[in-house]
């Protein structure tokens, strides 16, 4: 009886940090993932293959506090004649038919609270992927650094940048 | 270039090193694990017979040795080898990264040789000195911490995958060694560790049924090993969600979750043998516990490694990228004194393939119509052939044309049917001989 009871116990114990685990699980999946963007673009292939520079979409890199993404035209400036046929390049082609920009999902995103300069960054000499991770390698984009403030603190140390409240939090 | 002296990946080459690196890993940390808990539980009965000596507690510090067989030759198959190993596949892993990591293993395999040795002279001295001397107990002191800190350097090692956020940030390893999931990385295969010497002592305690023990010391190694194995099993569940709550988010996937629930599923079996084998005693349950333990062990490795995949494999494809060109640019060395042959039939079939995706002769696709380019590389091939393999920005109303690998033949080929087809077009002169660089060449049609 003494040891149906422990041998359950044991049972009881294991089954609760399972549940826990698929719990974590749940959270993962809902808050956590990656984003799936409408439009399955890949950073590998524009980047690796085709040879484009961050620049040549995201223009306002090292002129204003937000890079930018680009319009539908940049896009359609190759891919009215390039894999017209591949159902990526399909749902472009419509939103450039339908006169609508693609409602890409934002993935790297700062508080509110927190002023944040590209162009300083970008002017400053700092590559893309010291921020954004090694782009040039995804075939999906995601965020790959916790982007705390810890993190850039860390960073504006070792670079000698400033560390006043007043930099970020204007 | 860097890149020619390393052995350039493939995507299957990447694969293969992790298989290898999970097989290596797990011929490594149990063994050095069960040595670590065999030396440390030595040492803790040398402690516990200082204040009350006991004749049983010496016997089974002394037995505990004798759980993980012990030699010069295995350390080094066992321990020494599977490191050296390891640096280099992670050497290879954390190309193009900031950090030193053959610097960092360098000091790992220094640390784990002095832990293994005096670990082995421990081993040795306590075969024939006196339990309780100092000298012996200090030896066996230093080579438990020499191992223990290489363990948990190794374990860090293993976690930096998992933090490419800080790649950039530092040049030495050990800085980003220090973080809740390196800690908790270690914790779990610490916990492993003892659970594995535990399962260990019942494992070999079958054997130890055939010889002369009497019932009682029996009895004290059981549940000593036992206890220690269903302790350690109990906790691993704590460790192990704790460790998963450190770990970014990009290592998951469902894969690993699932992985995780099986792990803990397995270990619920093994802690009901355990709890059998302590109320009851039995050898086969014993074995078995130990076997499945040990496929947890490889089940936790897997997981490990498929977070890593997930965090890395943005990391693993410009690696594979980056070899590709170096295999371009080696290949063109390769081949730069042989002889090349132009085939217009080639050219066309290169251009069809590739060319025409952006370029057309007489309208503008993506880039430039040809026929209102060619005219001036027709007294200047070189510069055409050039821009080709590495284009440069020539007019801005046209977006940047990236790079072509083509082979040497493949590149001859297709100028030489561009301006071929211009020629005709136009009715300017014969068909081109374009002579190669400084080699015999031969124009086919």
């Amino acid at each position: 009886m003494k040891s149906r009871m422990i041998q359950l116990l044991l049972v009881g114990y294991f089954v609760s940090i399972v549940v826990l685990v698929i719990g974590f699980w749940v959270y993962w999946g809902t808050f956590q993932k990656a984003p799936v963007q409408p439009i399955g673009f890949s950073h590998r292939i524009h980047t690796t293959r085709v040879g484009l520079q961050c620049n040549y979409c995201h223009k306002y890199a090292d002129k204003g506090l937000s890079p930018g993404v680009p319009a539908v035209s940049v896009c359609m400036g190759c891919h009215d004649s390039v894999k017209v046929n591949s159902p990526e390049i399909i749902k472009l082609t419509q939103y450039w038919s339908g006169k609508k920009s693609v409602p890409w999902i934002q993935v790297n995103r700062l508080p509110d609270h927190v002023y944040f300069s590209h162009k300083r960054h970008v002017k400053h000499g700092f590559d893309c992927e010291i921020c954004h991770g090694e782009v040039r390698g995804m075939d999906q984009i995601r965020q790959v650094r916790s982007l705390e403030m810890g993190w850039c603190v860390t960073c504006h140390r070792a670079n000698k940048g400033p560390t006043d409240c007043w930099t970020c939090h204007k | 270039m860097a890149e020619q002296q390393l052995i350039l990946p493939s995507p299957e080459h990447l694969e293969l090193l992790s298989v290898l690196s999970v097989l290596l890993l797990f011929i490594y940390l149990p063994y050095i694990g069960m040595l670590i808990g065999s030396m440390s539980f030595s040492l803790f009965f040398r402690m516990k017979d200082y204040f009350e000596p006991s004749d049983r507690t010496q016997r089974l510090g002394k037995d505990i040795l004798t759980l993980v067989p012990s030699s010069i030759w295995l350390y080094i198959m066992l321990g020494v080898i599977p490191l050296c190993t390891l640096m280099i596949i992670y050497s290879e892993w954390f190309y193009r990264t900031y950090l030193n990591v053959s610097g960092y293993f360098t000091f790992i395999i220094s640390t784990a040789i002095i832990g293994l040795i005096f670990t082995y002279i421990y081993q040795n001295l306590m075969k024939r000195q006196n339990f309780s001397s100092l000298f012996t107990f200090l030896i066996g002191l230093i080579g438990f911490l020499f191992l223990g800190l290489e363990y948990y350097m190794l374990i860090s090692a293993m976690a930096i995958f998992l933090v490419p956020e800080q790649w950039t940030l530092f040049r030495v390893p050990v800085a980003v060694s220090y973080s809740w999931n390196s800690f908790a990385h270690f914790l779990v295969y610490m916990t492993v560790a003892y659970a594995l010497t535990g399962l260990g002592i019942l494992f070999f305690w079958f054997q130890w049924e055939k010889q002369p023990f009497d019932e009682e010391y029996k009895r004290f190694v059981r549940y000593f090993g036992g206890g220690v194995a269903f302790a350690s099993i109990l906790g691993l569940p704590l460790v192990i969600f704790w460790y998963l709550t450190t770990l970014p988010s990009l290592a998951f996937s469902p894969t690993v979750f699932l992985l995780y629930i099986v792990i803990l599923l397995i270990l619920l079996f093994v802690s009901i043998s355990l709890y059998r084998i302590l109320s009851k005693p039995s050898s086969e349950v014993g074995s078995k516990a130990f076997v499945m333990f040990l496929l947890t062990l490889i089940i936790l490795l897997t997981a490990n490694e498929l977070a890593k995949g997930n965090v890395n494999w943005a990391h693993q494809n410009v690696i594979i990228d980056l070899a590709e060109k170096a295999k371009a640019d080696l290949e063109d060395k390769r081949t730069a004194g042989e002889k090349v042959t132009i085939d217009l039939a080639l050219g066309e079939q290169v251009y069809k393939n590739r060319c025409s995706t952006c370029h057309a002769f007489d309208h503008k696709v993506v880039g430039p119509p040809h026929n209102s380019v060619i005219s001036k590389y027709l007294n200047d091939q070189e510069t055409l052939k050039r821009f080709i393999k590495n284009p440069w920005k020539v007019d801005p109303s046209y977006p940047q044309m990236p790079p072509q690998s083509v082979n040497r033949n493949e590149l001859e080929s297709v100028v030489a049917y561009m301006i071929d087809h211009y020629k005709k077009e136009y009715n300017i002169g014969e068909t081109p001989t374009v002579a190669a660089t400084d080699t015999d060449s031969t124009a086919k049609k």
